[in-house]
């Protein structure tokens, strides 16, 4: 596939990394001749250095043959406007990252077709409505919505369970749900009956809402977060409490600018807003934070979530949270004993991978680094996959079937289950296996 | 400081996948021959040759496969500079060394000798030092001679990029490491399509070079050994008289045009196939200053040969092969330029310092480089009495940065010291006289061939072993353009 890459910050980054090893044709774009080097140096990619949204460049970088243009610089308008012009010149699939409201409102993470631009995407609403779906859960570390809401993956961190030390064929799941992968000491395994769950594994589980919500209630002690504080008044700050509101949570809000703090107090009439530092301890302290349920720091300053955060767990509260702009960090993050770790950057990437694989992928979520991911599909009516018990379809090792979505039923599979064409599929792969799941659910001969 | 030593053991894998392969490419060789000796016979020359080949393609072939297979364990995920550069270095000696092996099995010449022939083949260099060629050497052997030459035009490096396309951005640094010139890269956002596109142009244009030398005539055996090295721009011959032994213009013309499209940025002509179109090459600022160095010296070597040949056309065609033998850095011969008047030989040293252009199969200094140089230059001179212009140099209309200007200016300082140096050296262990030494160097460098200046035979049979190496090890720094094998010298480079 042809790829061009305008922007290349974090996500632009992550991109090239993960677009490169696919063995897909890059061509990676930067006003920064110091990014450029960086890409150049580091991938197997073509580059150029200029404006973004400059015709000539756009051109040049071959836009006009290309399958997917992705504008991820830190100007939204750029990326609008480099989007725009690139699917004006004949580029096949579009994609903007937006970063304000202005352009994607506070409720919408994704837009399709805005001005013409395919897809625009913000990733800081979606992580607010991650991090709201999260709060809403029983101690999840993350919770995806797949298949219009009508599929929950919930990834949870176990502590002392009642799930642990026995096999997993032992353990009474709810119906509809499915334990699809484990991650224990940073390997990915998908999990058979036999196998023992044991404490500080990561379980990733699957299926309809609701039966996942009484899973959660199985492997984690933890409650709904009723009560939250958020530090930090930003679009994600502001994104996350009207989410939280509308759960009917109780919110209290720690913003370090009194304007912005004030006009949050205008807008917010059941926030609770505290105009002071995030990171000054005897304000958490005073503020009792350690009696909230959930403590989520989301300012843009990776270092000062991270110390608000750690100063909450110190004040007693049990779970945090907090969103990190280098991704890198993610694992130091959680070894310092952070619960919720959440990445713009990931976010962001996982929506715009879905447009490098062929065939019509609505979702994709990447799991353990990418060692395995999760996609959502549509089973075309002419590939091998359909029309036949799930015990014959021959899926390869370490990949799994996890939900069949038909018309508005939703089928966790068991080996007599069949896939109709036009279901919409929820299909689990590590990366080794991924290529041969791809080739099922193709149409014939493409 | 730390001076812990790195761990290199990750280029074991690769430099023996190289080596593999050479061990393949000997095999084939020996192949085809068998073949082609069986088919039509040739009795005017040395026969044999094609068991030589065979048991020097057994002993490669399990040399490379222990490395490869030993070298398993220590595979490192993405290549990384210092291991592409070591790499590159390694590919490079160790394919010499396999290449000489069917020399010392097949033409019972001494290990120095046979490594000196295989490393001026692989560098394109074309200087021999064997004396008697068509009486020494038996097909199946110049046929190989010619396919190290043509394996090393393109590069076996990027060869090896091409055929591996998982490297990656590791890929990349291997490329650099074996084409360090400015612009060759980039026809194809991937490392690998980009190698590999090279190689089909290369390819493709020799093959087009062989039907047509079929047609004027030539024997299949001489078309295909004379169109890998001139493709190379490499220079060996299967004739002791190298090209001029066939006597024929055409085949003059033929082989001198061919010469003058390898010494062409590959880059250019990809862009021609891609586009339809001929702007990009014409308006390229590099071509166009080739185009001007050729013409200008063509008229002016055909007027000053007047005095050695009789009529204008006659010096023409001679000149003509001159020029383009000398710029492109092949090395043929097909006039006996001691003759000529000492302008024309200044002509022909400036040639052989300048070369081809960048990304091209020719060596030297490159084209580029000198006109970067010059305008450097030029610029400096402006600064001196306008020390507050912004003096930016320019090719067509992309500005250069400093960057690259220091880079080529380091370029050709290390080229000039290693000239200097090389100089002294020869002139010191060899006795010879200082032009001699000068015109041996200069043909090493920049990978030409012919060595002038010298007495008697054209070519490095009378110099000592020792010497010998040294100039091998001069070819090796010309092909690579010098940094890469540099950069082994440095202790920084081996410590943590």
């Amino acid at each position: 596939m042809n790829i061009v890459v305008i922007g290349l910050g974090e996500v632009g980054r992550h991109l090239l990394s993960v677009l490169d090893k696919e063995g897909h044709d890059i061509v990676a774009v930067d006003s920064s001749r110091k990014a450029v080097r960086y890409a150049e140096e580091h991938y197997d990619v073509a580059s150029i250095v200029g404006y973004g949204a400059s015709e000539t460049l756009l051109k040049a970088a071959g836009v006009v043959r290309a399958d997917l243009v992705v504008a991820v610089t830190d100007h939204d308008e750029m990326n609008l406007i480099a989007a725009l012009a690139a699917k004006q010149l004949g580029a096949k699939h579009v994609v903007a990252r937006v970063q304000g409201t202005a352009w994607s409102g506070w409720t919408e993470g994704i837009r399709y077709g805005l001005l013409g631009v395919d897809v625009v995407i913000n990733p800081r609403v979606l992580v607010a409505q991650e991090l709201s779906r999260i709060a809403r859960s029983y101690g999840a570390s993350d919770v995806v919505d797949l298949a219009q809401e009508r599929v929950e993956l919930v990834q949870i961190d176990l502590g002392d369970s009642r799930v642990l030390n026995k096999p997993l064929s032992a353990v009474e799941l709810p119906a509809h749900t499915l334990v699809s992968a484990v991650v224990r000491d940073g390997n990915l395994f998908v999990p058979g009956g036999a196998d023992v769950l044991v404490k500080g594994d990561r379980v990733y589980l699957i299926g309809r809402p609701e039966g996942v919500l009484a899973a959660e209630r199985l492997f984690s002690k933890e409650r709904e977060a009723r009560r939250v504080c958020i530090v930090g008044g930003g679009v994600v700050g502001k994104a996350l409490a009207r989410e939280l509101l509308q759960q009917e949570a109780t919110v209290m809000m720690i913003e370090s600018d009194l304007a912005t703090a004030e006009e949050i107090s205008g807008e917010f009439q059941n926030v609770q807003v505290v105009h002071g530092d995030g990171t000054d301890g005897a304000l958490l302290e005073e503020e009792e934070v350690g009696t909230y349920d959930l403590f989520a720091a989301v300012t843009r300053a990776d270092e000062i979530n991270l110390m608000a955060a750690l100063l909450a767990q110190r004040a007693g509260c049990k779970r945090t949270a907090t969103i990190v702009q280098r991704a890198d960090y993610t694992s130091i993050y959680r070894q310092l004993g952070i619960d919720i770790v959440l990445s713009p950057r990931t976010v962001a990437s996982d929506q715009i991978l879905r447009f490098s694989r062929s065939g019509g992928i609505h979702s994709l979520t990447v799991l353990a680094d990418g060692q395995a991911e999760v996609v959502e599909l549509t089973a075309s009516p002419r590939c091998r996959a359909v029309n036949k018990p799930l015990h014959r379809m021959n899926l390869p090792r370490g990949s799994l079937l996890a939900a069949i979505v038909h018309g508005d039923d939703v089928i966790i599979p068991r080996g007599k289950d069949i896939v109709h064409p036009g279901d919409r599929v929820i299909l689990m792969t590590t990366k080794d296996a991924r290529a041969t799941v791809e080739r099922l659910f193709r149409p014939r001969g493409e | 400081m730390s001076t812990q030593a790195r761990d290199f053991r990750g280029v074991i894998r690769p430099v023996g996948a190289v080596v593999l392969g050479i061990g393949a490419m000997i095999a084939v060789c020996a192949a085809v021959a068998l073949v082609w000796d069986r088919l039509s016979p040739d009795l005017t020359r040395p026969q044999g040759g094609a068991l030589a080949l065979g048991i020097s393609a057994a002993i490669v072939c399990a040399i490379g496969a222990t490395a490869f297979f030993y070298g398993r364990q220590f595979v490192s995920e993405r290549i990384s500079r210092r291991e592409a550069l070591l790499a590159v270095s390694l590919i490079w000696v160790s394919a010499g060394v396999c290449g000489a092996i069917p020399f010392v099995l097949g033409a019972g010449m001494s290990p120095v000798d046979s490594f000196f022939e295989s490393v001026s083949g692989l560098t394109t260099t074309g200087a021999t030092v064997i004396t008697d060629i068509e009486a020494r050497l038996s097909r199946p052997l110049l046929l190989w001679r010619s396919l190290i030459q043509w394996l090393g035009g393109m590069g076996i490096v990027v060869l090896f990029v091409a055929v591996f396309p998982n490297l990656g951005a590791g890929g990349k640094h291997l490329f650099r490491g074996e084409v360090p010139g400015t612009t060759a890269e980039g026809l194809r956002p991937r490392i690998a399509e980009t190698s590999f596109a090279l190689w089909k142009l290369y390819a493709a244009l020799t093959l087009l070079e062989v039907i047509l030398l079929k047609l004027l005539g030539l024997d299949l055996f001489d078309a295909v050994c004379h169109a890998f090295t001139t493709m190379s721009t490499g220079g060996f011959s299967t004739l002791d008289s190298s090209v001029g032994g066939f006597n024929r213009p055409s085949v003059e013309y033929v082989i001198a045009s061919f010469m003058l499209i390898g010494s062409v940025n590959y880059g250019l002509y990809y862009g021609l196939i891609r586009t339809g179109n001929w702007r990009g090459l014409v308006r390229n600022i590099e071509f166009r200053s080739y185009v001007r160095i050729v013409v200008v010296a063509v008229t002016v070597l055909t007027i000053l040969n007047l005095d050695v040949h009789d009529d204008v056309l006659t010096s023409f065609r001679y000149s003509f092969f001159m020029v383009a033998t000398t710029i492109s850095s092949t090395g043929y011969g097909t006039d006996d330029y001691t003759v000529y008047s000492s302008t024309a030989l200044a002509i022909i040293i400036f040639l052989m310092f300048v070369g081809g252009c960048s990304g091209s199969t020719a060596g030297g200094i490159k084209i580029e480089r000198a006109v970067l140089m010059g305008k450097q230059a030029v610029a400096q001179v402006q600064k001196s009495f306008r020390p507050a212009s912004v003096q930016l140099v320019r090719m067509g209309k992309a500005s250069i940065s400093s960057q690259v200007l220091a880079d080529v200016a380091s370029f050709f300082l290390i080229y000039m010291g290693c000239l200097a140096v090389g100089i002294l050296f020869v002139t010191l262990v060899e006795g010879v006289p200082m032009p001699t030494a000068f015109g041996a160097m200069l043909t090493c460098l920049s990978n030409m061939g012919p060595a002038p200046f010298h007495q008697g035979p054209d070519n490095f049979a009378a110099y000592s072993a020792g010497s010998k190496l040294f100039f091998v090890l001069a070819m090796l720094l010309g092909r690579l353009e010098f940094f890469t094998l540099f950069a082994l010298i440095l202790p920084g480079f081996w410590r943590r």
